[in-house]
């Protein structure tokens, strides 16, 4: 027991004198360096009570008027009819012959007329509806034997206006002019 | 025509008792009146080929229509045609005046172009199709009236 207990003594003196360094005279000089605790007053101040401020409304500052100028004003837009209301016009202007052999001046104007204002018509329907056209070439030897071209129009124009008529040396010369609805035509056309 | 029947009926009874014969005057007259009051339906329709810018062939018909038609009266045309009472001499008299009237409202035109080695040949056929028309005739016009079919 007392074998123990010496040992254990031993024991913790040994570990006591490795955990104290500052025994040393290093230490002790290390010890002197340090700086001295500065041990500051702590002063309360007396809290002084006030009467909390009545709440500030904040005023809305007015905005600025809107001015009214000229300058300022937003330009009125112009009530015009816009592009696609515009009337879509079809000028085109008809050519016929008078036969040669005619009874009078009058029957020649009469047919010269007749034929302008046929002409006039199949070329309306060439720009309203469109022409077909078929073509047909033969070659031979590398030579071109026959060259054919074939065009088909075929239409129903109304609305038609004949605007002026000229009859000049034989040649009659009819002015018509087809007037379409844009709203009813425009897709139409846009499409094909 | 009312007032026309009205003086027609005044004059009945005011010689009604005098003589048969009068009343059976003014009767004919009566249905004379409303006979030429009635305008005649017609049926008009014109083709024309042109070959190489010149007329070959033109045909311009005009006659009665066989049966009454139900249909709407549309646009109309006045021609002046004093001390002519015949319609065949006022239609051909009138014949341009009357197809461009017509034309205005739909013509049919067909076109065949060929263009052989360089040398262009056209054919044209100008058709307005067969339409009923009214001739009225009142005070040196005679008014046509473009019918539409119901």
């Amino acid at each position: 027991m007392r074998k123990t207990l010496l040992i254990s003594a031993l024991l913790s003196a040994f570990l006591l004198a490795e955990e104290a360094p500052n025994n040393t005279p290093e230490a002790a000089k290390k010890m002197q360096t340090i700086d001295p605790v500065v041990v500051t007053p702590i002063v309360v101040q007396p809290v002084v009570v006030t009467p909390a401020p009545a709440p500030v409304e904040k005023k809305e500052e007015p905005k600025e008027k809107a001015q009214v100028c000229p300058e300022h004003m937003q330009k009125p837009t112009k009530q015009m009819a816009p592009e696609s209301y515009k009337a879509i016009r079809i000028n085109v202007t008809g050519q016929g012959v008078a036969p040669t052999m005619t009874s009078s001046p009058a029957q020649a104007y009469a047919l010269a007329k007749r034929a302008a204002i046929a002409d006039a018509y199949r070329l309306l329907a060439e720009k309203v509806k469109g022409v077909r056209i078929e073509g047909s070439d033969k070659i031979k030897n590398m030579m071109v034997q026959r060259s054919e071209v074939r065009t088909f129009v075929d239409a129903v124009i109304a609305e038609a206006e004949i605007i002026e008529t000229v009859f000049k040396d034989g040649l009659c010369e009819v002015e018509m002019e087809l007037t379409l609805d844009p709203a009813q035509w425009r897709s139409i056309l846009a499409a094909r | 025509m009312a007032f026309d029947l009205s003086c027609a009926l005044s004059t009945f009874h005011i010689h009604m008792g005098k003589a048969p014969q009068r009343v059976a005057v003014i009767i004919s007259l009566l249905f004379a009146v409303v006979c030429l009051n009635a305008s005649q339906t017609y049926i008009l329709s014109y083709r024309t080929q042109v070959k190489n810018a010149v007329v070959i062939s033109e045909s311009y018909q005009f006659s009665k229509a066989m049966t009454e038609i139900k249909a709407t009266k549309a646009e109309s045309l006045s021609l002046y045609s004093p001390h002519e009472t015949n319609l065949n001499t006022i239609m051909h008299l009138h014949k341009d005046e009357i197809l461009e009237f017509m034309m205005k409202y739909g013509a049919h035109t067909r076109s065949h172009e060929k263009v052989h080695n360089s040398k262009s040949s056209s054919l044209l056929q100008l058709t307005l199709p067969p339409s009923y028309i009214t001739v009225d005739f009142n005070d040196d016009y005679a008014t046509i009236t473009r019918l539409i079919t119901d």
